[in-house]
């Protein structure tokens, strides 16, 4: 065989490249080359190479080579593996050898293939396992190692730390524990294995799997223990293995203890049902843990539904109430309103309390407030008459006096401070009449120049005065059918009275320049805020025409002598102004309704929506507070005792000292009345 | 320019591959591969106004299963050794080498690197016993192939006394 044909079979055995060196020191392929070796030699020729420039690790290996065929030993001379990248970045592992073959230098290069690549996977897992170990090892050292102080703490801990394996190996790192590595089966019944086989693959994959609770027979007898398992690292992960014998027998106890509280909680829930109050008892997660059969029932579904369910969801409020829930439960505990829950068939009122026991938790009282919202809205019914606000004992007099007069066709006389509301009188007057098809006109006295009154009120013939440039009725005749409303009556004129009193005895007007007098059909309403019988006194009213139009006589009390309707008046002013500034203003803080109960309001109820208007255009919450109302609203503190201590010393004189009336009239309770009165200092007389 | 053949030497698993990633390719992967034989790299660096071309040999860690063959150190100008900072037996094995090296091959031009710096705190290497090391003329350096604290300065610090013995 000669030397080619012994060439030309090796590479196609070996899958290498075989080169042959020249005397120059370069190298000539022996045969077509490999495809991989296209990488390190593209474009050459297969003459002449440079193989050291070719190949990195050439440019060592070849010296070594060439004392190898200076001095040529039996045998071959072997590279060892190397991996390198060839000129298209593609890594290859390669292996050379150097022989002489017939006294010719011969260079083989083998790339390393599928066999090379299993010894480097075992070789991979070899050195990952004694990574392992290293790693148990240094752990277990290091406790080992560990100060005395972090070591007696260690020991003293009642947990057993090992570090385990997936594979069942584990080493315990405490409580005298041999770093050596054991096996969990040597340790533990098959089932529980099983269990830690799972956790421990769940852990090494970086999850924190749930703890496992076991038992074991012991000399001691049954032993209970639960184990943490904790990722340690990719291989590894971390039991704390804990003695839980005592902790599951408190677990018991805790348990009967539960069962024993369960069975109060249900005779407090019995109790409840017997009051028909509804409870529901709400966990820290906001879940229903107990609902009293009364709060089923007046939620209209099972206790069963109930449990476990959304406390919101419990009670099922509609979108309002929900807001109102909702808003309560921000409230501080102490200042927590009762949030009414209406339904079709019933209103419940719920109390949210604090749990005794635990800030964390909520008791939710249901009372059926049905009845007590039917007379509320009764008595709500009789709080509003006509455009008239107020449940007071004295504007429930104004409304009878009203219902009676409207049913008569006599003048009436409307006395009341400014800002009363007697124009409301005279409408209210007149919308119950039998003329109230008719018109309705009022007329501000006050705001007439003398040398008008007369014209407006009854008219004037064209050419009467100056300007007066065509006939004109007056307000008497274009009130014909309906109701003639004079305000500030006691403004009118001396010479206007005259012809009023006239009008009022015979019905009869005459327009300004006529002569001839015409049938009037109205009725007369007058108001004042003067005290008329003073100004006959003072000559400055006609005495006549005084008992002329107080016929019917009605007298509307200052706000400050019905202060209990203030809320009345304040919720329904901010229902209006709800509309019509469009702020969602829900009501009036207990500190802003205390200034607006204790102030005087001398404009009266039209001052009261003023300041009303003011507040819900400066309010930041849904609440009006103090800093809302107008600074004229609060007086300093000395005024306000002052001015409340004058309010009860009046009340018990319109009262002739009986203090229960007293109380009544100020609109508070008696046991309230006595506390005031001893604050004020009044209880002496 | 001028090439020099670099070592990376030490026990297996303290990170000679990463650095070399690192500092050739700027990244780092924190699997394990083992590496078998040498794998061989380069990278060309300006040190004293000369340039330098590295050509590192990525050599396979020693450990119970493998032995350093020492015919791979043959032509190298300079080692550099790793130790995992985490374990203290792999600086006793750079010692180890470091001595094996000088008794076949003589001296060379060598630097240190602690490898892992990003776990410093939890190191376990007696800082008495690198002291020492310092006394005897090694030059250490604290790196991690992770961050890449301190690596271009460990190579660097090869490539400049090539580049010095050169002028």
């Amino acid at each position: 065989m000669s030397d080619r044909s012994l060439m030309q079979g090796l590479p196609a055995v070996l899958d290498c490249a075989v080169f042959m060196e020249n005397e120059d020191g370069s190298f000539s392929a022996a045969d077509r080359l490999p495809g991989w070796c296209q990488g390190f030699l593209p474009g050459s020729s297969t003459e002449r190479i440079q193989l050291d420039q070719r190949f990195l690790f050439l440019q060592t290996f070849l010296e070594e080579a060439r004392r190898f065929w200076d001095d040529p030993a039996p045998g071959r001379l072997c590279s060892g593996p190397w991996t390198e990248e060839d000129s298209t970045g593609c890594e290859h592992t390669l292996h050379a050898s150097a022989l002489m073959h017939r006294d010719r230098r011969v260079l083989m290069i083998s790339l390393l293939g599928e066999d090379f690549a299993e010894t480097q996977r075992v070789l991979q897992r070899a050195r990952t396992l004694a990574l392992d170990l290293e790693r148990l090892g240094r752990v277990a050292l290091a406790l080992d190692r560990a100060a005395p102080g972090e070591r007696t703490l260690l020991e003293a801990s009642p947990d057993t730390l090992m570090l385990l394996r997936p594979d069942g190996a584990y080493v315990e790192l405490n409580h005298g524990g041999e770093s050596r590595l054991r096996r969990l089966d040597e340790l533990l019944p098959p089932d529980v294995c099983d269990l830690f086989s799972s956790r421990i693959r769940a852990a090494v994959d970086g999850f924190t799997p749930p703890p496992i609770r076991y038992e074991l027979e012991s000399s001691q007898g049954a032993r209970h223990y639960e184990s943490r398992i904790a990722p340690f690292d990719d291989t590894q992960a971390l039991a704390i293995v804990r003695d839980i014998t005592d902790l599951v027998r408190y677990e018991r106890e805790l348990e009967q203890r539960l069962s024993k509280l369960r069975r109060r909680q249900e005779d407090l829930a019995l109790v409840l049902d017997e009051l028909d109050v509804g409870a529901l008892f709400i966990d820290e997660h906001g879940r229903t843990t107990l609902a009293s059969d009364s709060a089923a029932r007046l939620l209209g579904v099972s206790a069963d539904d109930l449990s476990g369910l959304d406390w919101m969801d419990a009670l099922a409020p509609k979108r309002s109430d929900r807001v109102a829930l909702e808003a309560a439960l921000a409230a501080p505990a102490v200042d927590r309103p009762r949030v009414r829950l209406r339904r079709d068939d019933v209103v419940l009122e719920a109390d949210l309390r604090q749990d005794p026991r635990d800030a964390g938790r909520l008791m939710v009282f249901l009372y059926d407030v049905s009845e007590v919202e039917t007379l509320r809205r009764r008595v709500e019914e009789h709080s509003v008459f006509e455009d008239m606000v107020g449940q007071s004992a004295a504007m429930q007099d104004v409304y009878r006096l009203i219902e009676d007069l409207s049913q008569v066709d006599s003048t009436v006389l409307v006395e009341g401070e400014t800002g009363s509301g007697k124009e409301l009188v005279a409408r209210a007057l007149h919308n119950r009449s039998r003329r109230s098809a008719g018109p309705f006109i009022a007329v501000n006295c006050a705001g007439l120049p003398e040398s008008l009154v007369a014209s407006q009120l009854f008219g004037h013939k064209r050419g009467a005065f100056t300007g007066a440039v065509q006939d004109q009725r007056g307000l008497f005749e274009a009130a014909h059918g309906g109701t003639l409303f004079l305000d500030e009556i006691g403004d009118v004129p001396a010479g206007v009275q005259t012809s009023l009193l006239r009008v009022l005895q015979d019905k009869m007007i005459t327009r300004l320049g006529e002569t001839a007098s015409r049938k009037v059909d109205c009725r007369v309403i007058v108001a004042t805020h003067r005290d008329l019988a003073a100004e006959v006194r003072e000559g400055r009213f006609r005495a006549d025409l005084l008992y002329r139009i107080r016929v019917g006589r009605i007298h509307l009390p200052a706000l400050r002598e019905r202060r209990e309707d203030i809320p009345l008046l304040a919720k329904r002013f901010l229902a209006e102004f709800r509309a019509e500034i469009g702020k969602p203003v829900a009501g009036v803080s207990t500190e802003a309704m205390r200034t607006l109960t204790g102030y005087a309001w001398p404009g009266n109820v039209r001052e009261l929506h003023s300041a009303l208007e003011y507040a819900v255009i400066r309010a930041r919450s849904e609440r009006i507070q103090p800093e809302d109302l107008p600074p004229e609203l609060d007086p300093p503190p000395a005024d306000q005792e002052e001015a409340e201590r004058r309010r009860y010393e009046d009340a018990l004189d319109r009262a002739d000292g009986n203090r229960t009336r007293a109380a009544e009239l100020l609109g508070v309770s008696r046991a309230t009345f006595y506390r005031r009165l001893a604050q004020l200092g009044l209880d002496s007389n | 320019m001028i090439s020099r053949k670099i070592c990376l030497l030490g026990a297996s698993a303290v990170g000679k591959t990463s650095l070399v990633r690192r500092f050739v390719h700027g990244v780092f992967d924190d699997k394990y591969l083992t590496t078998v034989g040498v794998k061989i790299d380069k990278r060309t660096v300006e040190s004293e106004g000369q340039e330098v071309n590295l050509i590192l040999w990525d050599i396979s860690g020693e450990d119970e299963f493998s032995q350093l063959q020492m015919s791979y150190l043959r032509g190298a100008a300079g080692y550099l050794f790793v130790a995992d900072g985490l374990r203290p037996a792999t600086l006793a094995k750079v010692i180890e080498i470091e001595r094996r090296a000088r008794e076949a091959l003589g001296p060379r031009r060598f630097v240190l690197a602690i490898n892992k710096v990003d776990l410093e705190a939890d190191w376990r290497l007696d800082e008495a016993e690198l002291e020492t090391l310092r006394k005897q003329g090694w030059k250490l350096f604290r790196t991690s192939a992770l961050s890449g604290e301190g690596v271009a300065a460990a190579f660097d610090e090869l490539a400049s006394a090539e580049a010095d013995a050169l002028s």
